[in-house]
Formats: structure tokens, sequence, C-alpha cells
């Protein structure tokens, strides 16, 4: 219920919101994706306190008198992005240099809600994130649920454990200094906590995840890193989320058979063919996956892969339902059902070519960036007002 | 080259169907520890070797049969002292100078070119040992040289304990002495005596923690320890690399003064302490007999390998293994036991050096090492004897599937 | 001489070999280019002419083509013969040969091949020049060279790019255009020198203005002496034509006097020492025709000790190397120059007009004329021969001007120097001065149209809405990858853009169309019409979808890549 309070505080301290999340409001465009295997073409979303509260074609009657009507014609309505790990540029902030070893540590101790990437985020259609320790730790701590939008940051603080077994990892002037050496530092831990030596809150978190109720993220980039942090998830059973993971083609059958998902870093044209087809293999081979790191560049990732082959729902599904539900969050987020939070994007045309632009972004029935149909902008930075049409 | 295709073509067939039986016929066999059959046959079913014999060796019908007139073929050579497998810096943990638990397995690159080159070269097993930067590096494996999952390529792990002696555990040590300590590398050891003081002290407190859990109140569990008490207790083998003569003696000197079981690694100055080895009844793994010099960052250990010393070992019946080591100079595995050979050791014996004989030392010779019915289908083909200069790997099988010869 | 010819001869096939390389195997007499017009109208069939070669013809069937120069066409054709298009319209309404390969692509749509106004053509940084020398020439070492991903360019549907090197120095060189093959490229014949390249940036490094203004003003500065620089250079070329009468005279003079036999030996000795050896220099004055393989090599040739004379060289001035050629073949072994004390002339401090005169006068008394001095040619500059062809406006000046000071830096030397013809790159803080550069006609190239791509000391800048608010204003853009690296992006980039705000017809023609104008070699490529190069490049969806797929790419009517 912690999640609501922002909700509130937002209504109190803000007119406009307070009268948005009053009012049910009454969505309405050519097309709307209520998830990437159901579209709406000419639907109506109705948004009653902040939560989807009807999604379909025909406008129920008791909503015709009261909602409040927003049309956004001919354009594409989508739930709004959901970025399974970022560290919003601000590894410094989000690794414990001092200790290779801090599983206990959160990352919504880090979140500042007045933080400038984080008040961008809904232009670039991102309507919630999981902040996530940075990889410079061999086990870096908890990420954290942050939804987007003014007024609200932090809605959880207790999501996955994060570990690194990336060469950031080892890199520092302190133990560990090799791959061996992480992997040991960790397979003892978890030892420790499986023969029941281990005591304290970092125990408690290893445990949470054997037991597998904690998910675990896994900074793993080429093979060896990858194949060790699959041995790590096998041998304790861990409910495994590998982040990076450049080579992942290398170890395909390995992630279907454990049935490990994938974050993939932020796809840039420069990058190698085989990193940018990634994302197609791993479609086909029913790999779990989507796209972390920049939140500025979600769209662009997944408009590159769908240039390197993988098809368009999948790759809505990367940017919506799976980091959902590698959140544990696929209750609410990652579609426009209902019940599910009235988070959505407002698009020009399909958000997976590049050539849509952003109209507007709705973070829990809220508008927190662009422009209403026929209204004034909500002010906003000004460099985003160029970016829309 | 048509003749190469011929080979080659079945292969591709034989990968296809797993359990399908391919013969080799008309090979010299070299089996390993055995004597060489002229006109040989080997018939390989499923990744195992069915048979191996002479001409008359009876062939299944529905086998696909190469014809390796003109060939020889081997069991595939077992590198006992590998250097690469896996990505520079991985197998030197340099948190600590005594890790005994660490475990080079953990490291391992599958896709390192270390291993396709070794691949390429006839080798199908080799011995990874974590690096030469800790006086106690951890624990060694044995893994086929193909493969994607370390898992699977792994043919037996903790093998070896390595102990290093010699310059090389305390090369990039700085000793405390004031000013920012901002670094894990002001540390102890910097010296030699450091490096000894380190291994002694680690294995007393082994023993003295095993003398104490023989009592009432177990000490409380160390992993690191319980390696060293494993050594201890002779479950398991160390690998003490020592190049010169001072090292060797040294290592030696330990080793007896805890008793436990050693090999000599890379033993360059072997040929100045060939009484003392053979008295301790210790296997020598002679690192790079070809080297004129040790090169590498052990170059400033003192050591003067002699082109001799394989030949000298044999002549006093003290056991060897012919390893590439961490020369940086060291040739493929298969030249430096022609080497040896060219330098005086019998032909058989230097192809046991690199095949059977590391088998055995690594307990893995149920496995490998050696062509006889029953083991893992790892051989070579090679287009002359392997001893010959010109000896080229034509192909290369592990578990029966052939791996790119080339590359 | 005839030890030196096989090296020259060397060199030019070495510079020429990538030249040599663009009209192979099918295409094997492209000189004969018919005019498009009696194409269109006669196919091969009626054609009554006997015996001519035959050159393939390829037609395109699409379900929709974008000739960009005009509006898209709906069940279109085009025809290429050679490499050329020859006709292009809806299904049924174009001639088709009958012997033509047809290529259908039902659902497809096409478009001209891609025009890439900025890339590096994966030249390393091995490679990068100094401002002072030719891009040209380096590139055409590096092209030759073949990298893993050399067909990336041609993959990506771009059949012409522009390459310049990549220089921190203020002037940094010559670009060249080239064409991207299946393996490798090209340079485009003529185009070997496209435009010159003008660095009038200090980066993202340099962070305050201030500090920016040195380099700004050297910018304007390097204009400065250009005057000069061309006097000195007329005034060489008159003193040459002048040298050549009188030297034409001088010779005369002697054949008259002495007959056929006697004035050679004479003048031979002479001809030996000074004017074969220099004969040269005057070789790579820009107007001149080239020599072998239509290339030129800068700095000239050391004089030689065994002057036999440019005997393997025709050069275009016919009298005076005629002369001198049959000087210097004739008479054998005359090895001592024989120092004329009299024709010792004083010709390091006169110029070449000063000492014409006694010449002049010794004709008069009819005595022996005295042998002109060969003037002096003024020192060498490539970098102020390439402003002079800036000036002049043979050739494009390209600045890259990232900052708005800067900008305007690069606006004031158009303002100031009268450059005709200016394209500025990376222009990423011209939104501001929109009008003014469309009011001055420049042409922007900008590159990195993808949002995030630019350094944060950039922050202020939207690269993505640039595009947009230049075009509003009336300037042409063309968008451009910048690295080779990047080929695939250049249409992602355009579907950026129109996100920005830049109308979708627009986005297309600024990676067509609109490069190929501001390369100037618009009448060749750049969209689908009659008399262009056959550069096509068949989508199987609208190109500014991420998920239109590249099924054929046609350069010069032959695939340079094909889907399988």
């Amino acid at each position: 219920m912690r999640r609501y309070l922002p909700l509130a505080l937002a209504a109190a301290v803000s007119p406009f919101c307070a009268r948005a999340a009053a009012q049910d409001v009454l969505l309405q465009a050519r097309r709307i994706v209520v998830a990437p295997d159901a579209v709406l073409d000419d639907g109506r979303v109705l948004l009653r306190q902040g939560k989807v509260a009807y999604v379909g074609t025909e406008v129920p009657a008791e909503a015709r008198a009261r909602a409040r009507r927003v049309d956004y014609g001919p354009a594409f309505v989508v739930p709004g992005f959901v970025l399974a790990q970022t560290t919003l540029g601000h590894d410094a902030d989000l690794a414990e240099r001092a200790l290779p070893f801090t599983p206990d540590l959160r990352a919504a101790e880090a979140a500042d809600p007045w933080q400038e990437d984080l008040l961008e985020l809904p232009r670039h259609g991102v309507t919630a994130l999981a902040l996530a320790p940075a990889s410079g730790n061999v086990a870096g701590g908890i990420a954290a649920l942050v939804k987007s939008g003014r007024e609200r940051a932090v809605v959880g603080d207790d999501l996955y454990l994060t570990l690194s077994l990336a060469r950031n990892a080892r890199q520092a002037e302190r133990p560990p200094t090799s791959l061996m050496g992480a992997v040991d530092l960790l397979r003892s831990a978890f030892d420790g906590v499986r023969t029941g030596i281990g005591q304290g809150p970092d125990a408690a978190v290893l445990r949470q995840a054997m037991q597998g109720t904690r998910g675990v993220f896994v900074y793993a980039d080429n093979f060896a890193e990858l194949n060790a942090a699959l041995d790590l998830g096998r041998d304790f059973g861990l409910r495994l989320v590998l982040v990076g993971a450049a080579h992942a083609e290398k170890v395909l059958p390995r992630l279907v058979q454990q049935q490990a998902a994938v974050v993939l870093g932020t796809l840039r044209p420069e990058l190698r063919r085989a990193e940018l087809e990634l994302p197609a293999r791993l479609a086909v081979a029913g790999v779990p996956f989507c796209f972390g790191g920049d939140p500025e560049l979600l769209r662009q990732s997944a408009a590159l892969a769908v240039q390197y082959g993988l098809d368009r729902r999948s790759a809505l599904q990367a940017l919506t339902r799976v980091p959902a539900a590698l959140l544990d969050r696929d209750g609410t987020l990652g579609a426009l059902r209902q019940g599910h939070a009235a988070d959505f994007v407002v698009f020009t045309g399909d958000p997976l070519d590049l050539s849509s632009a952003h109209v507007a972004t709705w973070v829990d029935g809220v508008l927190v960036a662009g422009s209403e149909p026929g209204a004034a902008p909500v002010a906003e930075p000004p460099a985003a007002a160029a970016g829309v049409r | 080259m048509s003749r190469l295709a011929s080979v080659l073509v079945p292969f591709a067939l034989g990968t296809a169907l797993a359990a399908q039986t391919t013969v080799f016929t008309g090979a010299r066999i070299l089996p390993g520890g055995a004597p060489p059959i002229a006109d040989g046959v080997l018939v390989v079913t499923g990744g195992r070797i069915a048979a191996v014999g002479d001409a008359a060796t009876p062939v299944p019908d529905g086998a696909a049969i190469v014809d390796c007139r003109g060939r020889t073929i081997t069991p595939g050579l077992i590198d006992a002292s590998f250097r690469g497998g896996a990505a520079a810096g991985d197998l030197n943990e340099q948190g600590d100078e005594v890790t005994p638990h660490l475990r080079a397995l953990d490291s391992l690159d599958p896709d390192d070119p270390a291993l396709a080159r070794a691949r390429a070269a006839g080798v199908t097993a080799v011995h990874l040992m974590p690096g030469t930067r800790n006086v106690i590096g951890g624990l060694g494996c044995v893994v086929k040289t193909a493969g994607t999952d370390p898992a699977a390529m792994l043919v037996k792990a903790d093998v070896s304990l390595r102990i290093v002696m010699g310059s090389e555990p305390s090369a990039e040590n700085r000793a405390i002495r004031g000013g920012r300590v901002d670094s894990i590398y002001y540390r102890r050891p910097t010296t030699r005596m450091g490096v000894v003081w380190e291994t002694r002290r680690a294995f007393h407190e082994a023993k003295q923690a095993l003398e104490l859990s023989l009592g009432a109140t177990p000490a409380p569990p160390d992993r690191g320890r319980e390696v060293l008490q494993r050594v201890l207790r002779g479950d398991l083998t160390a690998y003490t690399t020592a190049r010169s003569e001072q090292d060797i003696r040294t290592a030696l000197r330990i080793a007896a003064e805890f008793g436990y079981r050693t090999v000599i690694d890379e033993a360059q100055d072997a040929w100045v302490v060939a009484d003392e080895l053979l008295a301790a009844q210790v296997t020598v793994l002679l690192g790079a007999p070809s080297a004129a010099q040790v090169q590498g960052s052990a170059g400033r250990d003192g050591a003067d390998p002699r082109y001799a010393t394989a030949k000298l070992l044999a002549d006093r019946g003290i056991p060897f293994v012919i390893t590439t080591g961490t020369n940086t100079a060291a040739l493929e595995l298969v030249r430096e036991a022609m080497f040896a050979a060219r330098n005086g050791v019998a032909p058989a014996q230097a192809i046991d050096a690199v095949t059977i004989a590391p088998a055995r030392l690594l307990g893995i010779a149920d496995r490998t090492g050696s062509l006889a019915a029953g083991k893992d289908a790892d051989f070579v083909v090679w287009s002359h004897d392997p001893l010959d200069p010109a000896a080229v790997a034509e192909s290369v099988h592990i578990d029966g599937k052939p791996v790119p010869a080339s590359r | 001489m005839t030890r030196l010819c096989p090296i020259v001869c060397l060199l030019c096939a070495a510079l020429a070999a990538p030249l040599v390389a663009q009209d192979p195997a099918p295409v094997p007499a492209p000189e004969t280019t018919p005019p498009p017009a009696e194409a269109t109208e006669a196919p091969p069939t009626d054609n009554p002419q006997p015996r001519r070669r035959r050159r393939p013809v390829v037609v395109i069937e699409a379900g929709t083509v974008h000739p960009v120069a005009g509006p898209a066409i709906e069940d279109g054709v085009v025809v290429i013969r050679g490499d050329r298009i020859v006709a292009l319209g809806r299904r049924g309404e174009v001639e088709v040969p009958p012997n033509a390969t047809v290529r259908s692509f039902p659902t497809g749509h096409v478009y001209p091949g891609l025009v890439d106004a900025a890339s590096d053509a994966f030249t390393d940084a091995a490679v990068r020049t100094d401002g002072s020398s030719d891009a040209a020439d380096a590139l055409a070492d590096v092209l030759a060279r073949r990298g893993d991903r050399e067909d990336e360019l041609a993959r990506a549907g771009i059949t012409t790019a522009y390459v310049a090197a990549a220089s921190p120095a203020l002037v940094r060189g010559q670009g060249a255009i080239v064409r991207p093959l299946r393996e490798g490229f090209e340079t485009w014949q003529g185009h070997e020198r496209a435009a010159l390249g003008l660095r009038l940036t200090g980066g993202p490094d340099s962070p305050h203005a201030l500090q920016r203004q040195p380099q700004l003003q050297a910018a304007v500065d390097l204009f400065d002496g250009l005057d000069e620089f061309r006097k000195a250079r007329t005034d060489h070329d008159e003193a040459l034509q002048k040298y050549q009468k009188e030297f034409t005279e001088y010779l005369d003079w002697h054949r008259k006097k002495n007959g056929k036999d006697e004035p050679k030996k004479e003048g031979e000795g002479d001809a030996k020492t000074a004017p074969p050896a220099e004969a040269k220099p005057d070789a790579p004055k820009p107007d001149e025709a080239p020599r072998e393989g239509g290339r030129r090599r800068r700095g000239g040739q050391p004089p030689r000790e065994d002057g036999g004379g440019g005997a393997a060289e025709p050069a275009s001035a016919p009298t005076v190397v005629d002369a001198l050629l049959a000087l210097a073949q004739d008479p054998p072994k005359q090895d001592p120059p024989k120092p004329d004390p009299a024709k010792q002339d004083p010709p390091k401090q006169d110029p070449p007009a000063a000492d014409a005169k006694p010449a002049a006068k010794d004709e008069k008394k009819d005595e022996a004329p005295k042998r002109p001095t060969w003037p002096k040619a003024p020192p060498k500059d490539p970098a102020k021969e390439a402003l002079l062809r800036v000036v002049d406006g043979e050739l494009p000046l390209r600045v890259e001007a990232h900052r708005p000071d800067e900008l305007r830096a690069a606006l004031r030397l158009w303002d100031e120097r009268q450059i005709p013809v200016m394209v500025l790159e990376r222009a990423y803080g011209a939104a501001g001065m929109a009008n003014a550069i469309a009011e001055r006609g420049i042409g922007v190239v900008l590159t990195d149209v993808w949002p995030g791509s630019l350094p944060e000391a950039y922050e202020a800048f939207d690269p993505v809405a640039l595009p947009a608010r230049l075009h509003a204003a009336g300037v042409p853009v063309a968008i451009a990858t910048g690295s080779a690296r990047r080929a695939d992006q250049l249409r992602l980039m355009a579907a950026c853009a129109v996100a920005g705000g830049l109308p979708a017809d627009a986005a297309l023609r600024a990676i067509t169309l609109t490069p190929a104008e501001l390369l100037g070699i618009a009448a060749d490529t750049g969209s689908l019409a009659v008399g262009k190069f056959g550069d096509v490049l068949v989508c199987d969806r609208p190109l500014l979808q991420s998920d239109a797929r590249v099924l054929l790419v046609l350069a010069k009517g032959r695939p340079e890549f094909e889907a399988n």
C-alpha cells in the first residue's frame, strides 16, 4: 500500500493532479494496445482512481455521464514502458566500492526523486523502472521500484537482488580480482547460508534468493561470466536474470534449459552484428528478454532489434510485459488490462517505428508528459517541447 | 587435398549419427603405453573406443570406414600444465596470496583462443591450474579442449593444488613503507623467503587445525584450510611450481616437512637436483624442454634450462611428463615431445610423456591418454609420425567427434 | 629515364587500380551511353543497328516505386540498361524489352540507392591524414584493402558515400565520393576530390567560447594571401608561355644559322642540364589533362641526373617538348655539359619577365639570342590551391561546426570571403540560425540524428528535432551516418527525424536526393529518373519502418547486395 502514498501526496500538492485523479477519464484512440497480443481498434479505456477500470469498444453507460473524454484521435496508445534494470547513469552512487559483498544494501536509499534523469523519464515513454545497484560489487544489493512522473518516485524498495560477475566487479583494488575469486565468494556465501553458518541481514537476502522468493539479477557479459552465473543459478536454485549478456547467444541452450531471462543492455547501431541480432535469436529460442540501461534509448533499442529481425510483438513485450514480469509486477504493470495501473504512452504511430513521435505519457491516470488532445502541453523541460509535434 | 577430403567427409556423417560406428584402418597406431601397431584398426562407437588392434580386428557391419593409410594415430595429447583457457587475470586472485580453495574451473572460458590453438595441435585435454601470482593459487582441473559448457568439458575436478615457489608470487608486491596504503599490492610476500613463509604458515595452520579437529572441539570450518588438509591427508596432490635449483629443493623440503605428496612443475633445473628428485620419488613436469631460457614472468627466477634434461630424467628413471607450462617461448606440445626425442629420449617414451604419463599422473587414465577399448575416443590422426617435424594434426577427435583441425 | 619509366608506370597503375575496378565484366563499354530519350523509345530489338554490343537490361517491378524526385508510382517499373535507368513508370505503360531480366517484388518498395553524405568507409586512424595531404590519395590505398564488414554500406542500401579524412586539423583535406560495392569500395572517377573540409570547431572538449575564438579567426584568415598566391601562379603561367616562345625563337635562330645538325650539339648540353628535367613541374597545373589513369600525383618528380628527357610521356605543350625530345634523343654521348659562359644567365635574382628583355634586344641585332631562363615556380601549397578552387566555386567547402558560435563564424566566413558553395557538417547548434543559413543557400549535413548520441557538452542541442527546424526554414538538409559502422542506421535516423517533425518525404529526400545535390552528383544519382545511374534499393516495406528488410541493392544496374 506504500505505493499509493506518493499518489495521495501528489494529489494533495498539485491542483491539476487532484482534478485529474478525482475524475474518471474515458480514453479513446484509433488503436489501443492493451497487451502485445490484444489490440483494440477504436477502443475505449476507462481510468478510475489511477487504475484501468474498463477496457473495450463499447462505452459503458455509467461512464458516459461522468467521465471526462480524452480522445487522441489517430494516435497509438501502448502500455507504459517498464525498465527492468537501470542505474540512470549513477553507477558510482549505486555500488559500494569499499566492499565487494553487500547484498543487503538498498538502491532505494540512493534514489533522489528530484534527479533530472528521473524527471525526463516520461518523455521517453518509461512509466516504471527498477533502480538497481550497479555492477561494481559482486553482490550489490536490492533494487527499488520507481514510477516516473513528477511527484512520485520510489514506490517499492524490495525488488530483486543484484549480483555481478562482470569485469567491473573485479577491477577495484580489493578482492576479488579474478572471476574464480568472485565465483568463490558467491558460492561460499550461498553455501554458508545453506549450511546455516551464514547469519545476519545479508544471509537473509541470500536465503530469500535461494528459496525463490526474490529474483536474482546477475551482471555477466562474456561466455565465462555467463556460464559461471548459470552454474550458480543451477546449484542454488536461483530465479536467474542475466543482465548485459552481450554474448548470450553462446549459452542459448543453457538459458532455455534453466529458464533464465535476460536484460540486454542498450542497443547501439555500432555494436557487433551478433549483438544486434541477439534479441531476435532469444525470441526464437523462447528466452524472455527485455532492454535495460539508458531509458532515453529504450524505444530505440527495441526498434533496432526489430530492424535486425525481431518481430514487433516480441519487441513490444520486451518493453512492457516481460520487464513487468521480471519485477514480479505483471499484475499491475506492463498492460492496460482491468485492474492494472493506468500507465500508458501515446505515440503518433507504432512506437517501434522511429518515425512515430511521442505525444503523451500518463502515469496512474495522470498526464505527466506531453499533451492532452486540444490542450496545451504540460509544462516540462523546454528541450522536450521541440520533440513533440 | 582430395585425400584429406575423403577423410573428413565421413566425419560429418558421423556427427549426425551419434551411435554410428566409424573405423579407421591402415594407420600406424601408437596406442600409448603399449607397442605400436603397424597396420592398425581403430573402431569408434558412440564417442568411445570399441576396439584397437591389428589388421585382423573385425570391422562391424555398416561401419563407416576411414582409410588412414600412411597416417599415424595417437591418443589425444594431454598438456599437464597449460597456460591459457581463461581471460588474462582471471586465474590470479590478487585479493590474497594464499587461496587454496579457488577453482581454476570457475574462470574457464571455453572460447579462449589458446584452447583452440591447443586443440588444433592435437591436444585433447589440458590440466588447467590457477595462475602463478599466488603462493598457493588453488585447485586445478582437467578439461577437454572442445566444448561450450565447462561442466561438459570437465574430465576431473580438483586434481591438484598449485603452490608456487620462486619470484612470481612476490613479483609485484610492495612492502608497506608508509604513505597511503590504497592498494592491495602493499602486502607480503615481497621476497622468496616470504613466499616460503606463507606456504609454511598455511600448512602449519592447516595441520594444527587438523590435529585439533581430532579432539573434542572441531575448529570452525575454513574452506582453504580444508583443501590444505586434504593435501596433508594425501587425498590431493600438490603441484609445486619450482624452476630453479633453489626452488626445487625448497619445494621438496616443505613437502617432506609436512609429509605431503607433490609434483614438481616446470622444473627447468631438474638436471642439477636429479639425485634429490630421485630420492624424493616425485614426478617432474618438464615445462617446454625446447626453450633455451625461461621467458615470461618467471624469467628472473634464475633457472638455467638444458636441452639434455629430458634424457637425463629418462636415464635416471625419474618419472616425467612433458608440458608447455608457463614459458611463453613454448612450442606446441607435440613439438616439445619431438624436441625431447631429438635430444635423446626414446620416441615411445616421448610420446608417452604427453599421453599416458600425464593421464596416469592426473588420475584420468581410465578415460583418456591411451587408445584402448572403453576409453573416450580422443585421438589424433597425424600426417606423419608425430615426432616428425613435418607432422600435422590432420584431424583431432574428442569424444569421437572431429574438431576443426585448423584455426 | 628508361629506368624511371617502369616506376612511374607502376605508380600510375597502383593509383588507377581501384578505378579500373569500377567497370568490370558485364558492362565492358560504358562510354557509349545512348541518349536516354532514344533508349526509352527504341528497345534494342527494334534497333536496326546490328552487332552493337548489347548491354544487359534489368527490370524491377514493384508494388510501389518511390522516385523521390516525383510522386510515388503504384505498381511501378524501373528499366535499367547497362548502368543507367532508361525508363520508369507504371507497369503496362512502360515498354519492357523482351530479353530483359525481370525482378518482380509485388509488395516491395523501390527507392533510389541511398546517398551517405558523410562516411569514413572504415578508414581507420592509421590513414587519417593531416590537413595538408590529400584525402583522395590516402583513401585510394585504404579502400583497396578489404575488411570483414566491407559490404556493410552496400547491404544497408547505400550506393554512394562521401568519405573525408577525419582529422583534427583546421584544413582537413579533400574528401572523395566513393561507391560501396559488395566487396570494398571504388572511388567515383572525377570525384576523387569532391570537397574541401574545414574543421571550424574545437569539438565537445573546448568548453569556453573565448577559447574557441582564435581557431575560428584562423579559419577566416586562411583565405588571406590567396590573391597573392593566385597572382604568383598566373605570373608563373605567363612567364612559362613567354619562356616557351623565347626558347622556340632561340632554337630557330640557331637552326637558321647553323643548318640542321650543329645547333643540336650546343643546345643539347643545355637541354640536358636544365629544361627536360624541369619540364615536369608545369604538369600539375590544375586544368591540364590528367596523365595515365586520370590521376595526378602531387609534388611532381625530383629532378633527374640522367636527363634523358620525358621520352615516355607526350606532354601537352607540343612545340617545346617536341623540340626538346629531338634534342635529347639524337646526340648520344656528350657527357660533360658545356658550361657556356656567354649563356650563363643570372636567372636567380631576376624574374623571368626581366631576363626576357635582353633576348628581344639580341634578336633585333641578329646576334645569338640569349638562352631564356626557366622561370622559377612559385612555392607549392596544396592547401592554398584547394582554397583557390573553393573561392572559384569549383570545390564545395564543407565546414564542420557544432556550436552556435562556431556556426556563426562559418557564416561570417561565407559573408566575408564570398564562398560560393558551402556545406555545414554536424551543425548541432543550428536550430537558432536556421533562417540565416537558409538565406545564404548553405546546405547542412547532419549526423547523429539519434537521441542521446551527442556528448554531454552538447546536451542543450536536440539532434532529433534539428532536421525539421532547418527544413522548415528552407535549408537543404542531408542526413548522414558519419561512420561506416553506422551504415544501417541511416534510414533509422531519417525515421527519427520524422519523429522530430520532418515530413516523411523530406526525410527520404534527406538520405537520397539532397545529399546528391550537396555533393554535386545529382545528375547521376539520388533519385530514380531516366538517365541517372541504376542505383536502386528494394525493401519489403516502406523504408522508414523498423522492420523493413533490404531485399536487393543495385548500383549502376549491378546487384551489390541481395537478401537470400
